[in-house]
């Protein structure tokens, strides 16, 4: 063969080559920048490299919002929605993991100078003083090219060419995709935050168990900072954004990110101070660095994010809301004038969980024979000092100030008393006491609903529905089929309501254990708490609805004598 | 702007484009154009080092070839005593103009690669007499490569083995040619100057070798030596934590990606000349095949070794220094080693220089120590290594004895190799100590323990498969097949396969990460 045709095979083969490549590459799309319109799986790209795909998206949904709040991943626990109910605007959260501040800034200016921006919220954390304008990997961390001014040739050809890696990995991760997050698609499209279905239901109780569950906590890593480098290259950032928000008449907020002790300890004291010092004279903000929330390891989820709840806590104090749980010393409004009478030193926290947490029991009956001696045992509690609470009243105490009597009980009901109701709502009546009773999926699913409505019915002849509570026991969960499960325990959930004539807040699992999907379906559904198949107390924690998950019981029976 | 940047192949591609379609007097200047913003892409300031090289080499050269012809004129008319003391002052002139030219370039160099090491090296001697300032500087991309490309002109127009160039422009384009100036090779005058300025026609067999040189380079640096980067990072950084058998698997790995990456590197330098109809002389002979050190330093990086050989060996064996040395050995010490000795000596000195030319550190002092002294070695006591064949009755023609050469060689310069990739001279000798104390067979041939350095199985796979592709066809070429030719024998199906093969290893298997690949060429820093 001769030369030249050797070349023109070459040509056509590289023609077939790289126009399969591209064509792949535009179809797959893994890194979202040619609008992923056969997968339409934003997640996934944002997931992949946060910067370029949010921006892609953007792009694509900015008439969906008119409000940002951006920074690098602990922006993520300030909940969009509590935004939106404050503000009465549209805020998407651009949260990119490992920003600095130059790429928080230069994407805000990038959405100021192209959308309608009314709200630009910068969240700022110490680290951003250490490094700035860094780009880890030239794929997975860099900036989208409208933003960091790359040719748009070099950028468009760069996610063109891709190897096929990228894409295969999407359509592998694709098909292995399930209900529950996993690690392809860490993100919330619509709000731009953290998927934190599987976090938000994850039970937290007592600190023994949370630090063993994240020992990250009894052993911290120490790693110390010694300067502030990049400092002044943040603050002239900052100082930039505040300038085109005030100019273009946008709603600029800087919000300093809760800390860590332990992390906090990481920096000089006098480094911190000096942070917030010359902060201050950029910009005032609010502050919500140092504070007893900074003590509590189970307001983290490591040395450096805090949980959801604690970004609602900071939303809550920022927007003056009462009705959610905020500690006194968490959040201060600090300006270039009181910036130095604010500066709190970490050395100055104590650990103190007395003021936020409490102890709850929950007393469960099996069927109930002997009516006298089960009344006993409630008058020898109340005797005792007990008092009894319902599962709204920990909702209470958790989500917002309200406080639980010192020795706080939860009383709850088998199923197996379903034909004693009567006899249970005179005990009750005449001990003044509040209770929960369970009725089961089995009894659902095994078509006895019509039962349960001549039970229902009962209960409202009696005036019982202020006394009983009636929650959600979970029986035989066993599933194969994902989708298949995930119908069934939304039936569950629309026969109960339909039954009891509300939703259901409380499940238990008798005889079963803590399943992530059932309580991710169910907190979708609006259920806010959940019994496990575990014996003993619990310990509740202000501000931490997941301390509502998995709750322990006791099961006792009308034989069993109280000792104390 | 790198070899595997996309801004790169547009360049490339245009440059190519307007190269072949321009009047072909004028290819010479957009070669030049071009390689000037090539240049200019890595940095403005940068240029000004180029330029200093270029400009004091010319005049140089011009300076010696005006005084080769004022010789000619005058000696023409002079008596054979008037030739005499006029080629002793013209001689004289000429060295005065080639060591200015020399020390010129080489003070500057010096000073870019080795203040710094120099001012280390006196305040640790005169310590705490002594704190030199240390100052903060950016080495020019490739000035080592055209450094010594333009001292080696000057010399050879000294040496009168051809006539200076005289036109500036054509000679900066011999300088600054871009597919070779970031990592070589050393290019001689008069094999590579008429070549860039000759007037070349569109030619599809220099396009065909172009475009293979290009693939088989893209394939070694892109396949092998970026996948390997990985686990050469991950262990030349966490050797305190890592055994010694670890520690051995990322130098070998380190072996590998060297090689991949500066031959890879030279082939796409010689397959994008080649597109242009210019050949650029070959860097690498199958290294890996070598049966002795100086074998292998023929083989690796020929063009620094013929530079050596030809601008420092020649010089020092037949200085005048050397030549009473050879005498004095031979009367007093006498024998083969008498013989030797001198040119063992100039051995140490070159590849003592070899291993300084590579940077400012104890580490390369080091590794020109270890492959001059092997050298010298090894020449020293060749009478030796042959009476010891015989007497434990080894034939030394037999297979056998060459596949125990090739692996002893292998394993010199595996060690050399820790040299060259460690961070400092004491890391370099605490993980050779790990590697001598802690290294186990046993935890070698585990692959789990392989998995925890940073690479995955399918990437291990990857890279030893596509290593062991190079390491087959470097042995067939041993045997003198051309694989290039038994190639072009076969039918015009098989052919577009393996070119579609090719392209699609490449794409599958290249290691890209962003616009460009994760690691830069590794010999871009010397």
């Amino acid at each position: 063969m001769s030369s030249k045709k050797w070349f023109f095979m070459f040509i056509l083969c590289g023609l077939l080559t790289f126009g399969g490549i591209m064509v792949f590459n535009i179809v797959t799309d893994p890194f979202g920048v040619f609008g992923d319109h056969f997968f339409n799986w934003y997640s996934y790209d944002m997931t992949q490299n946060p910067r370029v795909a949010k921006v892609a998206y953007i792009d694509k949904e900015h008439s969906n919002y008119d409000s940002y709040i951006i920074g690098c991943s602990s922006t993520s626990s300030y909940p969009v929605e509590m935004l939106n109910k404050y503000t009465g605007d549209n805020f998407y959260n651009m949260i990119m993991y490992g920003a600095d501040i130059y790429d928080s800034v230069e994407t805000a200016k990038y959405i100021i100078n192209n959308y309608e921006v009314k709200n630009m919220f910068l969240a700022v954390y110490l680290s951003n003083a250490i490094q700035y304008n860094y780009e880890a990997d030239k794929l997975l961390g860099n900036l989208h090219g409208k933003i960091d001014g790359t040719s748009h040739v070099d950028f468009y050809a760069k996610y063109l060419f891709l190897r096929p890696h990228y894409g295969i990995e999407k359509i592998k991760a694709k098909m292995e995709d399930s209900y529950l997050q996993n690690k392809n698609d860490v993100f919330n499209v619509e709000t731009g935050v953290y998927d934190k279905s599987k976090r938000d239901i994850e039970p937290i109780g007592s600190l023994d168990e949370y630090v063993k569950n994240y020992p990250v906590f009894t052993n911290y890593p120490y790693d110390r900072i010694e300067d502030l480098p990049e400092l002044d290259n943040c603050l002239n950032s900052i100082r930039e954004l505040k300038g085109i928000c005030n100019d273009r008449g946008i709603n600029f907020k800087v919000i300093l990110t809760p800390l860590y002790v332990d992390y906090a300890k990481y920096y000089d004291q006098e480094d911190i101070d000096l942070f917030k010092v010359k902060l201050a004279y950029v910009t005032d903000f609010w502050d919500f660095t140092l504070s007893s929330v900074s003590t509590e390891p189970r307001y983290f989820y490591d040395e450096a994010h805090f949980r959801n709840c604690v970004g609602k806590m900071a939303l809550a104090r920022i927007y003056n809301d009462d009705s959610v749980y905020v500690p006194d010393d968490f959040g201060r409004y600090i300006t270039s004038e009181n910036v130095t009478e604010n500066l709190v030193g970490y050395d100055e926290l104590a650990f103190d969980e007395s003021n936020y947490t409490t102890k709850v029991s929950i007393l469960n009956y099996g069927k109930i024979n002997d009516f006298s001696l089960f009344e006993n045992q409630l008058k020898e509690l109340i005797q005792k000092g007990y008092e009894f609470i319902t599962f709204n009243d920990m909702q209470e105490y958790v989500k917002r100030a309200g406080e639980l009597p010192e020795k706080s009980i939860v009383l709850t009901f088998d199923n197996d008393n379903l034909d004693n109701i009567e006899k249970i709502q005179s005990v009750l009546e005449k001990n003044d006491v509040n209770a929960t009773l369970f009725v089961s999926t089995r009894d659902i699913e095994n078509g006895k609903l019509v039962d349960l409505q001549e039970f229902n019915s009962k209960i409202k002849k009696l005036k019982l529905q202020d006394r009983l509570d009636i929650q959600l026991k979970c029986d035989e969960l066993l599933y194969k089929d994902e989708d298949a499960f995930i119908k069934k325990l939304r039936g569950y959930l629309s026969d109960f309501s339909n039954f009891v004539g509300e939703k259901a807040k409380v499940i238990w699992y008798r005889n079963e254990k803590f399943d992530e999907l059932t309580e991710v379906i169910m907190n979708e559904e609006g259920v806010f708490g959940s019994l496990c198949d575990t014996k003993g107390s619990n310990i509740l924690v202000k501000g931490i609805e997941q301390s509502l998950r998995g709750l322990k019981y006791i099961d006792v029976d009308e034989n069993l004598f109280f000792l104390s | 702007m790198t070899f595997t940047s996309v801004s790169f192949f547009i360049f490339i591609i245009f440059t190519i484009v307007l190269y072949y379609i321009v009047p072909k007097k004028l290819q010479w200047i957009i070669l030049l154009v071009s390689s000037y913003i090539f240049y200019l892409s890595s940095g403005v300031k940068l240029v000004a080092f180029l330029l200093f090289t270029t400009v004091t080499t010319f005049l140089s050269g011009i300076f010696i070839g005006n005084l080769n012809e004022n010789y000619a004129i005058k000696s023409s008319e002079a008596d054979s005593q008037e030739k005499k003391e006029l080629s002793s002052r013209v001689k004289k002139k000429k060295k005065v103009v080639v060591t200015v030219a020399i020390l010129l370039n080489f003070t500057l160099l010096f000073f870019l690669k080795y203040y710094n090491f120099t001012i280390d090296g006196l305040n640790n001697l005169f310590s705490p007499n002594m704190a030199l300032p240390k100052i903060t500087l950016l080495l020019p991309l490739g000035i080592s490569f055209y450094m010594f490309q333009s001292i080696g002109y000057v010399i050879d127009v000294y040496r009168g083995k051809y006539a200076p160039d005289r036109n500036f422009f054509k000679f900066s384009l011999f300088v600054s040619f871009f597919p070779q100036i970031i990592q070589g090779p050393i290019s001689r005058y008069d094999n590579l100057a008429h070549q860039l300025y000759e007037e070349h026609k569109l030619n599809f067999d220099n396009l065909k070798y172009g475009l293979e040189l290009l693939m088989w380079g893209y394939f070694k640096k892109l396949v092998i030596a970026d996948r390997t980067v990985l686990v050469v990072n991950y262990v030349f950084e966490n050797y305190s934590i890592l055994n010694g058998t670890m520690v051995a698997i990322g130098v070998m790995f380190y072996c590998i990606q060297l090689y991949c990456d500066f031959s890879g590197g030279i082939d796409i330098t010689r397959g994008i000349a080649k597109i242009f109809g210019i050949d650029v002389v070959e860097n690498f002979k199958r290294p890996y095949y070598a049966i002795s050190l100086s074998d292998f330093w023929r083989r690796w990086h020929i063009t620094l070794g013929t530079w050596m050989k030809d601008y420092l060996f020649y010089p020092i064996s037949l200085s005048k220094v050397f030549g009473k040395l050879g005498k004095f050995t031979r009367q007093n010490i006498g024998g083969t080693l008498g013989k030797i000795l001198p040119t063992s000596i100039a051995s140490f000195i070159v590849f003592f220089t070899i291993g300084i030319w590579h940077g400012g550190s104890s580490k390369y002092l080091f590794f020109g120590l270890w492959n001059g002294l092997i050298i010298m070695l090894s020449i020293l006591l060749q009478p030796i290594y042959k009476k010891m064949a015989d007497v434990f009755h080894i034939n030394l023609e037999s297979t056998a004895w060459y596949i125990v050469r090739i692996i002893r060689t292998t394993f010199i310069v595996f060690i050399g190799r820790y040299f060259t990739r460690a961070t400092s001279l004491s890391v370099a000798f605490v993980m050779l100590g790990k590697t001598f104390t802690e290294f186990s067979m046993k935890t070698f041939f585990n692959f789990e323990n392989w998995i925890l350095l940073g690479l995955g199985t399918y990437d291990y796979i990857v890279a030893l498969v596509a290593f062991l592709i190079v390491l087959i066809f470097g042995a067939i070429e041993e045997k003198g097949i051309d694989i290039r030719k038994s190639l072009e024998k076969k039918n015009g199906f098989v052919q577009f396969i393996s070119i579609l093969a090719c392209m699609i290893v490449l794409i599958a298997f290249g290691i890209y990460r962003g616009d460009t690949i994760s690691s830069d060429f590794i010999y871009k820093q010397f």
